[in-house]
């Protein structure tokens, strides 16, 4: 009877939950879903469309057709209110099909009608119906479709120079000439900032841990700001105070990654930028914190950091980025971090605010791996586990044997898995307990010299595994080499799979009875 | 192709003189026509023109258009000849709802054409004209089987306009009128009055001598002034005066305001205590009631080519029929409706240019044998 036990090293993390962890800081919310009317950038105020024969609204998203007559209305309440006025030196009104972002842009426009002199309480229910417009490429825009702005414009100079005003809507034409709309209403603040001028700053807006990172350098130091996004009417922040460096914290915000940003003290733009996530990255140059090493067996690193006493820190460890949770430093700027989801060997590791995501002091640690595996962690090792050691079967029956002669059996099937995060290689090696005779006396004994053992690789072995030599029966010596990954190299996460031939050499000198012995299998990280 | 009304109706009478001068100078010719061209009537003119052209008179800006492109209307009276399309002939220019009618049918089966009275020479004019304005109907002419479609513009009425007398010059009925102008009235409340008509050929003209049973004139009757025209009149004088021009003078929906310019001139009614209009200038209102009359109300036209507006003919048009497509709704788009729900709606124009819905939006087909 052959008793086995499984050894299973402790694993690192798995790739898999590092880069979950590190999701919920790189990736933000998805954009915000486009509401109607939507809001255009450089509209004067809402422009509603209604039918130029009921008054009543136009559906956005129905298709309509090149010939259908429509009214543009600032108000759907009081179809007789007219628009807000046009700019008070322009001397010409122009109905306009532009690009979008190029609506007012003269030399941009696609289709246009002179429509006379602006009107000085405001233009009343103009009929911008796509077959009124005389003027420019009116056939192209009616074949080939597109998305364009529909409005209307002020001009002076006989029409040559664009004045500030300008209402539109957003127009979707299908190649033939139907189209679809959206009402528009305009942007922020009355049409501040000017997204058309939109440049963006590196860095300027960030986004960490839920809160908005401003930096409007250091020439906006201790200016008071308002922080506008693009899409949203009024300032998303107002208020805001820089500081001595002009920076600035907002924690809470609304705005997710990816919406263009605006910071103005007043109506005086100072920094553009893109709001973008935060990316810890790993520190460089010279640690903060002395080196550590965590001694075999211990899972805590104490780390002791006098001036973040009292505060919390998010802890990151690499190389490969991976999240150790939260720590609060105690009054003497003590602090104990869980490091069990590393693997042995040297770690960065940093202590990041969580709400600016700066890293306030990191050093490195390394961790002391055990050679020798011999804890028996009896198996409640989970399809989770990978690096794990499974299926090794309980018991080999190796049967009757006569004196001076061999008896062989089979070692059935066991799976090796090394899918970790970090492969360092391994080893499994093979120990065996001289056979005792029941009943009898130490002396009784069988040496372990009596066992074969010849490791056999079950299908095809990964890149990096090999076989240990065979023991053979009567001259074998253990612990032996069963079988080694290389470093570097991994099984796949199903594993890979061995067995072996055992074989028992009954000595000359042994005494008739039943002899067991136990055979350990270890699987060690290098 | 907007000239002033009141101003060409006076260079008519002068061209006639001056015609031998001009003729050959074709520079001062109007703008061609991107698309559709309308000539005929000018009572119809003013109202065209501010529709074809864009007005504000509504105070939306309200212009209709065909197919992305502007339509051309044609004045009644100024230069002897007009070009209505791009490298088209010059002809004599249309004057008045027959001559647009006329004009129209020579367009449409290549006969040559000639204004009456005028000695620009006669040419053909095939598709150079395509509506042609009416403020008359088509009489004794209608017939299931036209050739022309005459499509309701609007309804038009006559009453008259005097200068001086009192107050009761104000009211006055048919039979008093066909007295003033047989001449058996000489006073009216105590002070002379002194009739006046139209040149001939005037359609306002020709319309109110209809209403009063086209009665024999007294000599005494001065004759040949502008139509339409307040400051032709001399203190008593009376001359019949299309409402809807008094209107749209009124509202300065015309271009040309013959009344604010002249002293104690008024609108009298032919209808007895039925005004012809509400409100006070600049808002005046056309009366329904004045209007609805069988003798002193007119509808009024625009002809087109029946075929042109008939789907199921080769001919079809389907963007001149957009253009003249009558009605009372869902014509924001044609010169023809009477939509005036909205300020940008054309029939609101109409309005404010003193007219009011037809009696009837069905088309009339006249001129059977055209070709």
């Amino acid at each position: 009877m052959t008793t086995l036990s499984q050894s299973v090293k402790v694993g690192a993390a798995s790739a898999l939950t590092v880069a979950l962890a590190l999701g919920g800081v790189f990736i933000g919310a998805g954009a915000a879903s486009a509401a109607a009317p939507v809001s255009a950038v450089g509209s004067e105020g809402p422009v509603y469309v209604v039918s130029a024969d009921t008054g009543e609204p136009l559906i956005e998203g129905q298709e309509y057709t090149w010939d259908d007559q429509y009214l543009l209305v600032p108000n759907t309440a009081n179809l007789d209110e007219p628009f807000a006025p046009l700019s008070e030196d322009a001397t010409g009104l122009l109905y306009f099909v532009s690009p979008r972002g190029q609506e007012g842009v003269l030399s941009a426009i696609k289709a246009s009608a002179q429509t006379g002199t602006p009107t000085r309480t405001g233009e009343l229910q103009p009929n911008l119906s796509l077959v009124n417009f005389t003027d420019g490429d009116w056939a192209g825009l009616k074949a080939n479709g597109g998305q364009f702005s529909v409005g209307f414009m002020g001009t002076k100079n006989s029409w040559v120079t664009p004045t500030a005003k300008k209402f539109f809507f957003w127009i979707d034409v299908k190649p033939g000439g139907n189209w679809t709309f959206e009402n528009t209403v305009p942007d922020a603040a009355e049409s501040f900032p000017n997204w058309a001028g939109f440049t963006a700053s590196p860095r300027s807006v960030e986004l960490a841990g839920g809160n908005l990172l401003l930096d409007a350098g250091a020439a906006n130091a201790g200016k008071t700001v308002d922080v506008y996004a693009e899409g949203t009417e009024s300032p998303v922040h107002a208020g805001v105070v820089l500081g001595a460096d002009g920076t600035a914290i907002i924690s809470g915000t609304s705005i997710v990654e990816g919406t263009r940003v605006a910071i103005a003290e007043g109506q005086n733009l100072l920094v553009w930028g893109t709001a973008s996530s935060v990316v810890i990255e790993e520190p460089t140059g010279s640690p903060t914190i002395p080196e550590t090493v965590i001694p075999e067996g211990s899972t805590t690193y104490t780390v002791t950091v006098p001036a973040l006493a009292g505060q919390t820190r998010n802890v990151y460890a690499w190389s490969t980025p991976t999240s150790l949770g939260q720590v609060t430093f105690d009054g003497a700027g003590t602090a104990a971090v869980d490091v069990s989801s590393l693997g042995g060997g040297s770690h960065t590791v940093a202590f990041v605010n969580p709400t600016t995501n700066v890293v306030d002091a990191w050093g490195t640690i390394t961790i002391q791996s055990s050679l020798v595996g011999e804890t028996d962690l009896t198996v409640d090792v989970t399809a989770s586990n990978l690096f794990a050691l499974e299926g090794v079967a309980s018991a080999v029956d190796l049967g009757e044997v006569r004196r001076g002669q061999v008896a062989t059996a089979q070692l059935p099937a066991f799976t090796v898995v090394d899918d970790r995060t970090e492969l360092l290689g391994w080893n499994l090696t093979a120990t065996v307990d001289d056979f005792a005779l029941a009943g009898g006396q130490s002396a009784d004994a069988i040496a372990t010299s009596a066992l074969g053992l010849r490791p056999q690789q079950v299908g095809t072995a990964p890149a990096g595994v090999t076989l240990g030599a065979e023991q053979v029966a009567g001259s074998a010596t253990y612990g032996a080499l069963f079988a080694q990954g290389a470093a570097g190299s991994s099984t796949p996460e199903a594993g890979t799979q061995f067995d072996a031939t055992l074989s028992f050499l009954a000595p000359g000198s042994a005494k008739a009875g039943t002899y067991t012995s136990t055979l350990t299998l270890t699987l060690e990280t290098k | 192709m907007k000239l002033g009304k009141k101003l060409v109706a006076v260079g008519a009478a002068v061209g006639i003189a001056l015609t031998g001068i001009v003729v050959a100078a074709p520079a001062h010719a109007d703008p061609t026509s991107n698309s559709y061209a309308i000539v005929g009537s000018d009572t119809l003119q003013d109202v065209t023109n501010a529709l074809t052209n864009g007005t504000r008179v509504t105070g939306s800006n309200v212009r209709v258009f065909t197919q992305n492109k502007t339509i051309g209307n044609f004045d009644a009276f100024g230069s002897n000849s007009i070009q209505a399309k791009p490298f088209g002939p010059f002809f004599s220019r249309p004057q008045g709802s027959s001559g647009g009618r006329n004009a129209l049918i020579a367009s449409i089966t290549g006969v040559t054409w000639t204004q009456d009275g005028q000695r620009f020479p006669s040419a053909v004019i095939t598709d150079q004209v395509d509506i042609a304005r009416s403020s008359s109907g088509p009489g004794s002419n209608a017939s299931p089987e036209g050739d022309l479609a005459y499509i309701p513009f609007g309804r038009d009425a006559v009453a008259f306009a005097y200068k001086g007398g009192n107050a009761s010059w104000a009211n006055l009925t048919r039979d008093q009128l066909i007295g003033i102008y047989t001449g058996t009235i000489t006073q009216i409340g105590g002070i002379t009055v002194k009739p006046v008509l139209p040149q001939t050929g005037s359609g306002t003209r020709d319309f109110f001598l209809g209403a009063l049973g086209n009665p024999t004139i007294a000599s005494s009757v001065r004759q040949g002034v502008p139509e339409n025209d307040a400051s032709v009149l001399a203190d008593g004088e009376i001359i019949p005066f299309s409402v809807a021009g008094w209107v749209a003078q009124s509202n300065g929906a015309s271009g040309v305001n013959t009344i604010a310019g002249t002293t104690d001139v008024r609108m009298g009614s032919a209808l007895g205590a039925t005004v012809p209009f509400t409100g006070t200038a600049p808002a005046l209102v056309p009366n329904s009631a004045y209007y609805a009359n069988t003798q002193f109300g007119r509808d009024t036209y625009l002809i087109v080519d029946f075929a042109k507006i008939n789907p199921t003919d080769p001919k079809y048009d389907a963007s001149l029929a957009t253009l003249v497509k009558p009605g009372a709704s869902a014509v924001t788009g044609s010169l023809a409706g009477f939509q005036t729900n909205l300020s940008s709606a054309p029939g609101a124009v109409k309005v404010k240019f003193g007219f009011l819905a037809p009696s009837t939006y069905d088309i009339i087909r006249a001129y059977p044998n055209v070709y």
